[in-house]
């Protein structure tokens, strides 16, 4: 089963709207309400891509906005504004899920539960392959630490740009940069995979 | 690198199901009634109860050498006037300034934030000593620094609670309570409270002309819970310490009111 994509969000906020709207959001139900309905599909479809099932999307998803709703007061709106911050709340919840769930279940446990709990989606062309590689990435993913965990997923699976994935890790461009390269490494060796061959090589064969 | 990088990519564009409506509508739900989860990082509220004293070697020390030189001083000296074994109307010890105390106890000069439990560190246990002996030992003109030192001549021994009585009484105890303050430091000394229903001590900070009141209104601030039945002092750093009005109360541990000082506000020290 194909399932479509994700909808664009429409009429997705203007920055500057955007700002006026979390402003009120800071003492108005009604203003968060309408922040929440804005970023609910994007959050969720951040949580699912990096669970791989429905319970822990939804879980992650409610644990993110209760804690916006709770430190909203004191969010300070930066370069990118409310969304990387939410992104960065999302990425928290997950990682502290995973500290909990290998805490309760052991490493081994927690890395077989992952590979089974693969999304039950077919990728966009149907290759039932891109499913076992999905649930495979995860499974690497979550044997990272949890600063590469959250770089991987910012950057990787929130559709978020560099710079607002950086900003939602809290550091610089050059600095996020640094970071998944190294995350990068770190999953390249977990996964068992070859490093590439130098180009040179390539190009004389 | 960049087969991995496509994987990840592959798997950032992913399709996902859309979130069930049901769930949407009910987190919104909750959302707009501010219904949340309670936060992990906060300590949950227990009811109060004395906790088992944390003694230094040192402390312990200084506490028996305090008893012995107290005991050797009652037997010497004679009169009525060096023993106060109970005494309703007595006075609370006169409160130290807060430069000699601050040789003699580490109690954290801020103020702690509302609700926090701040008798259980061992701050609390040493500006109030364990028995009543050797608490107000050292007056402000006393030479003096620390608490081992006794005069039980011109020294009331720290008054023992003002009540026995073993549980709720009709009408709650009182406690004597008197406030001093040197710049923007506040001490606050009471009398103790000998019930065997005892949990804690709050002490309630209002602004301003209004009174501290237990159970706490908006005007009121618990600045502190002392679960320590000993510790009968308290210490804090804040601005303008006579606007202030503070009051001490004793309650049980279903958080009843079982004791209450007036009111009072801060006097400058001498």
């Amino acid at each position: 089963m194909t399932l479509a994509p994700v909808p664009p969000v429409e009429d997705p906020l203007d920055p500057l709207d955007e700002g006026d709207l979390v402003e009120r959001a800071r003492s108005d139900r009604d203003a968060f309400a309408e922040l929440y309905r804005q970023y609910l599909p994007r959050i969720h479809a951040f949580a699912y891509r990096r669970c791989g099932s429905q319970p822990l999307a939804e879980d992650v998803t409610a644990a993110t906005f209760e804690t916006a709703l709770r430190s909203l007061p004191s969010f300070t709106p930066k370069g990118g504004g409310f969304g990387p911050w939410l992104f960065r709340i999302a990425a928290n919840e997950i990682v502290d899920h995973y500290r909990a769930d290998q805490r309760a279940r052991g490493r081994k446990g927690h890395r077989a539960l992952t590979l089974l709990a693969t999304p039950a989606t077919a990728g966009a062309d149907g290759e039932p392959g891109d499913v076992e590689d999905h649930g495979e990435l995860l499974a690497a993913l979550d044997l990272l630490n949890p600063r590469y965990q959250k770089a991987i997923s910012l950057r990787y699976l929130t559709g978020l740009s560099h710079a607002d994935a950086a900003e939602a890790m809290g550091v610089t461009k050059p600095v996020m940069a640094v970071t998944l390269h190294r995350a990068l490494r770190a999953l390249r060796r977990v996964l068992d995979v070859p490093d590439s061959p130098p180009e040179t090589e390539e190009v004389a064969s | 690198m960049k087969e991995l990088d496509q994987r990840l990519r592959a798997a950032g564009k992913t399709p996902v199901p859309p979130p069930d409506p049901a769930f949407a509508a009910r987190l919104e739900e909750r959302l707009r009634a501010g219904v949340l989860a309670p936060e992990p990082m906060l300590r949950p509220a227990r009811p109060a109860r004395p906790t088992a004293r944390r003694w230094s070697p040192a402390v312990a020390v200084a506490a028996a050498l305090a008893a012995v030189v107290g005991g050797v001083g009652v037997l010497r000296d004679s009169g009525p006037s060096t023993v106060r074994v109970t005494s309703p109307a007595s006075t609370p010890p006169p409160v130290e300034s807060p430069e000699q105390l601050a040789t003699t106890t580490s109690t954290a000069t801020t103020a702690p934030k509302p609700g926090v439990t701040t008798s259980t560190t061992k701050p609390a246990v040493t500006t109030s000593t364990t028995k009543p002996t050797t608490q107000a030992t050292t007056k402000p003109t006393t030479e003096s620094t620390t608490k081992t030192t006794t005069k039980p001549v011109t020294q009331p021994i720290q008054p023992k609670p003002t009540t026995t009585t073993s549980g709720p009484a009709a009408g709650p105890a009182t406690l004597r309570l008197e406030s001093r303050y040197k710049d923007s430091t506040a001490k606050l000394q009471w009398s103790g409270y000998g019930g065997k229903d005892f949990a804690a001590y709050l002490v309630l900070r209002a602004d301003g002309p209004a009174e501290p009141s237990y159970p706490a209104d908006r005007a009121t601030t618990v600045v502190a819970t002392v679960t320590s039945q000993w510790s009968v002092s308290f210490m804090e750093t804040i601005s303008d310490p006579p606007g202030r009005r503070y009051r001490v109360v004793a309650v049980d541990s279903e958080r009843r009111l079982i004791a209450t000082s007036p009111a009072v506000t801060p006097q400058p020290f001498a």
